[in-house]
């Protein structure tokens, strides 16, 4: 017979083959499972009476994921036999991968291997993303938001869908996660089937959240604690691991009731703005009200359904009380493992705020539930659980300065054991005036009933204003004097000043007089706080981080003053004007988009524009007559060019001379300079007493050959003699690290150029930096700027994406 | 030319048929395989005599002659393919059905369990695979009641489990 004969054609003639019939038998014998059913044999047997169970085994063993769960609904028998390799290798996977764009993408995946699912397709490029994203319904209804178009009816920008496409696929992980950890909750038999867990998630995207973190987390230990066939979890990323290990060590997480599947069910984008879009979010329901973490030293195993029990608050709140319980009892967030008395265990408490109107009540009514051990009222604390630990991460917005938000903080701070406070903005695009009056009144809040923060450990004020010396001082005397346990703190002060508005740029100007208004200011401010003041003995205090972009307003600054000589007063003569003119033009003095550089070159635009045929003089004192705006406009930005100092540079950090930085933002001409990497580490660090200086020294080569005179002066004179003092007072003995600034400028798409060059950042540190920023920038009335973020952000994104491919 | 008696091997099917075959081609089964290695090593280290001259006869009792029939064309055809040593790994459960054994296997799914069943009981694993993935390849696709109707599968599931059971695997689920 032929190796490539047809099975048809093979016949027991064959040469090969020799069959010797025994007569005695009949040629119509029943078949093998015929005998075995002979008592019916008109009844065609089951598959599963038929073949045996390893034979079945082997069988669902070629299925897909997809056919797995269509065959467990089947049968008993095929559900247990699917969910044993449903549940065998579990490939967690970042929200973000996409998809590649096969119809049959599936089989493109290993079948041994158990897939979060993600709906969307890899695409080629935006475009197709957006329209992909139109073919939702849910985006439909969404997009026809007016905001979401321009008045010719169009979609405005699909970065905004690109946008939405991501929230879509994040929300689509979350449900996965979720879901995964009700089913092993409803059954933990199903955990006893994990052999193993791939978790590919980008640190990123996992440290921007806790919750994520928390979720799989739970997912992780419950499967540790309950499988005794677990062989591995792995990581694709080590940092993840290392995250994770820190959470379990040393805390325990409680996690939903089983059966609250309705949890999952609710609309995307029935939501006009981010704290809508979170505020009805599920998982945020979560966020807002608690992230609650008990010692896992109690080993009693009683579920307590602590959220049960009724309070006995007689106060106004009842209704909100009502209201949060019903919550909390639908899903049953706080699913306590241990005993009655877990309250008196718990560790820690987080309190991740977004919604204002939403929040405060609630978080008081928490507090003053008697599972958290408040018996009363806040101003009643009668039995306080020594051991809890509050953390309250508030992201304040515009809304938020008003008597009740007063009020809620007052109560917050009155709370004993308030150990970490973190407020920040909603976003970067907030930062405005009114945010500024925000913090301002916070502070303040606190400053007045300071009685019980002493216990504060951890303080982190975004936003403080730069441009209000009463907000500077009360900051710097809150935390400098009134928290003697502080051991972190970390302020991050921001510049509220429009600079197209003239009678803002008037007090912009102002400030901008001298350099001692403008970066050095804070500095000054500090440093004449630091000495002047009564400290508090801070000899808990570890680390001091002062963030503030200051370089880059140095760099307003220097621009300010280039637009004011030029235009102004170039006319006198001053050496040292003349030396900054030409130190700026032979620069490269590039600009993010942010909205403070918008703004500042909108006003820099502005200042340009003079009337068509004015007559002027230029740089060398001759006349132009009939100015061309126009060509200054040009003759201006060409001198903040690409900078002819990239080999130098290079060169003295070692690197290849074709070596682009931040290649990524190239093509739009963003780069940062230089100088933003050298004074942003501007570090002081204390250990074994031993101090070091980075960065500031004076003959630091670096600073030498590519540092103006003016802004070395600054580094020099006001961040060192800053770093000077603070290491002087005795008071700061125990200080670890000083920070001036920490921002990432130098960006390398390749890891090992990043571990080459000192201060060099990587892209996904960068892209956590900007994600961190941008990701909550997603307001949609403020859609100018944001858009404008977004799209340099989604530009980012994407080309990082598809360099992957 | 015929084989010698020496080199084939008698199997005797359920049904009494017999079925003389090569032993290098029904050395796929490693049933078979063991065994004629065993007399073969008792013929050695007894009495060599004894046995020389004799067609070894196994009964294999789990077969009909029909579907040994079918084992024995499946043995011959691959008679010089080289299967993978080890057992059934993960890759091989991905890895398409070749094109021969898919038309092989067109068979009425009685027959097809049946050969599968052979495989299993002869310990021919890339037939066992082949004939497995089959089976996989005939639930690709179809629903739930499909199936069901398909394989004669008795649904032992409430409403209210069934209902549970698509909760529990959700996240698994392609939205």
């Amino acid at each position: 017979m032929s190796p490539n004969s047809s099975p048809d054609q093979l016949t027991n003639s064959d040469e090969d083959l020799i069959v010797i019939t025994d007569t005695s038998f009949t040629e119509n014998e029943p078949k093998l499972f015929e005998i075995l059913n002979h008592n019916n044999p008109k009844v065609k047997e089951s598959i599963i009476e038929i073949l045996p169970r390893h034979i079945l085994t082997i069988i669902v063993d070629c299925l897909t994921q997809k056919e797995l769960l269509n065959l467990a609904l089947t049968n008993s028998l095929f559900y247990n036999l699917s969910t044993d390799k449903l549940y065998r290798n579990i490939y967690i996977q970042d929200y973000k991968l996409l998809i590649p764009d096969n119809e049959n993408y599936q089989n493109m995946f290993p079948i041994n291997w158990t897939y979060f699912q993600i709906p969307f397709k890899l695409l080629s490029n935006v475009k197709p993303i957006a329209y992909d994203c139109l073919d939702s319904d849910s985006l439909k209804k969404y997009l026809n938001q007016s905001y979401l178009r321009d008045s010719d009816g169009k979609i405005i920008s699909y970065n905004a869908c690109y946008r939405i496409y991501n929230f879509l696929r994040l929300e689509k992980f979350f449900k996965c996660i979720l879901r995964l950890a009700t089913s092993f909750r409803l059954k933990p038999l199903l955990q006893s089937k994990v052999k193993k867990i791939f978790i590919d998630l980008t640190t990123n995207s996992f440290k921007q959240n806790l919750f994520d973190c928390m979720v799989l987390n739970i997912l992780i230990e419950d499967i540790i604690n309950l499988s005794h066939n677990l062989l591995s979890i792995e990581f694709s990323d080590m940092s993840l691991h290392r995250s994770l290990q820190i959470l379990s060590t040393d805390i325990r997480f409680f996690w939903l009731k089983p059966n609250s599947y309705n949890l999952l069910n609710y609309s995307y984008f029935d939501v006009h703005n981010r704290a809508e879009y979170l505020y009805n979010k599920p998982l945020n329901l979560l966020q807002h009200q608690n992230i609650i973490l008990n010692h896992s030293n109690n080993n009693t195993t009683t579920t307590t359904t602590t959220t049960t029990t009724t309070t006995t608050t007689t106060n106004n709140n009842d209704d909100i009380n009502d209201y949060v319980l019903s919550q909390l009892h639908e899903y049953q967030i706080l699913l306590l493992k241990s005993s009655l008395q877990t309250y008196r265990n718990m560790k820690l408490l987080i309190l991740h705020l977004w919604d204002n109107n939403y929040i405060y009540e609630n978080i008081l009514t928490i507090l003053d539930y008697k599972s958290f051990a408040i018996e009363n009222k806040l101003n009643e604390v009668q039995n306080p659980n020594l051991n809890l630990n509050l953390i309250l991460n508030y992201e304040f917005s515009l809304s938020i300065v008003n008597k009740k938000s007063t009020l809620f903080f007052t109560k917050i701070f009155q709370y004993p054991f308030l150990k970490k406070l973190t407020l920040d903005t909603l976003c970067q695009l907030t930062h405005t005036p009114n945010n500024c009056t925000c913090m301002k009144t916070i502070i303040h809040t606190i400053l007045q009933n300071n009685n019980n923060i002493i216990n504060l450990e951890e303080i982190a004020f975004s936003a403080v204003p730069i441009n209000d010396q009463q907000a500077l001082d009360d900051c710097f005397t809150l935390v400098f004097t009134k928290l003697p346990n502080i051991k972190i703190i970390s302020l991050d002060f921001k510049d509220y000043s429009s600079y197209t508005s003239d009678s803002i740029y008037t007090e912009v100007y102002d400030y901008l007089n001298h350099l001692d208004s403008f970066c050095g200011k804070i500095l000054i401010t500090l440093k004449k706080f630091i000495l002047n003041s009564k400290l508090t003995n801070l000899l808990s205090l570890n680390h001091l981080y002062l963030k503030g972009e200051f370089s880059k307003f140095f760099l307003h600054y220097l621009l300010f003053e280039y637009v004011d000589k030029t235009f102004q007063d170039f006319g006198n003569e001053e050496s040292n004007h003349q030396k900054k003119i030409s130190f700026l033009k032979q620069k490269s003095i590039n600009f993010c988009l942010c909205s403070t550089c918008q703004r500042f070159l909108n006003f820099l635009k502005s200042k340009l524009e003079y009337p068509k045929g004015m007559d002027l003089i230029d740089l060398n004192n001759a006349l132009i007559q009939n100015y061309d705006r126009l060509t200054e406009f040009q003759n201006f930005f060409n001198s903040f060019g690409v900078s002819a100092s990239d080999k130098g540079l290079n060169d003295y950090l070692g690197l290849n001379s074709t070596t682009k930085f931040n290649e990524i933002y190239g093509d739009f001409h963003i780069n940062l300079s230089y100088k933003h990497n050298i004074d942003s580490k501007i570090v002081y660090y204390r250990e074994d007493g031993m101090n070091n200086y980075l960065g500031v020294d004076t003959n630091h080569d670096l600073l030498k050959k590519f540092l103006p005179v003016d802004f070395s002066i600054v580094i020099k004179h006001y961040y060192k003699e800053l770093i000077k003092t603070v290491s002087e007072i005795g008071k700061f003995s125990q200080l670890r690290t000083f920070a001036i600034e920490n921002l990432p400028f130098i960006i390398f798409k390749d890891d090992n150029d990043v571990q080459q060059t000192e201060f060099a950042y990587s892209v996904d540190d960068f892209e956590q930096d900007i994600n961190q920023t941008l990701s909550d920038c997603y307001n949609f009335r403020n859609k100018t700027s944001a858009i404008h973020e977004s799209f340099l952000f989604e530009y980012y994104r994407i080309k990082k994406f598809f360099s992957k491919f | 030319m015929a084989p010698s008696p020496n080199d084939t091997v008698v199997l005797l099917s359920s049904d009494h048929q017999r079925f003389v075959v090569e032993k290098n081609i029904i050395n796929k089964s490693i049933v078979i395989k063991n065994i004629i290695e065993e007399l073969n090593g008792a013929a050695d280290s007894d009495d060599p005599q004894d046995l020389e001259g004799e067609q070894i006869e196994i009964p294999v009792g789990n077969v009909r002659s029909s579907v040994m029939t079918k084992i024995i064309e499946w043995c011959k055809h691959h008679r010089n393919t080289t299967f993978p040593d080890d057992d059934f790994d993960e890759p091989n459960k991905s890895t398409p059905i070749d094109d021969w054994d898919k038309k092989f296997l067109e068979v009425d799914q009685d027959m097809l369990y049946e050969i599968i069943l052979a495989a299993n009981y002869l310990n021919i694993q890339p037939l066992l695979d082949a004939g497995c993935k089959v089976v996989a390849e005939m639930i690709k696709g179809k629903g739930v009641v499909e199936i069901r109707n398909t394989f004669n599968i008795v649904n032992d599931f409430s409403p209210e489990e069934e209902e549970a059971i698509r909760k529990e695997n959700e996240w698994a689920e392609d939205r």
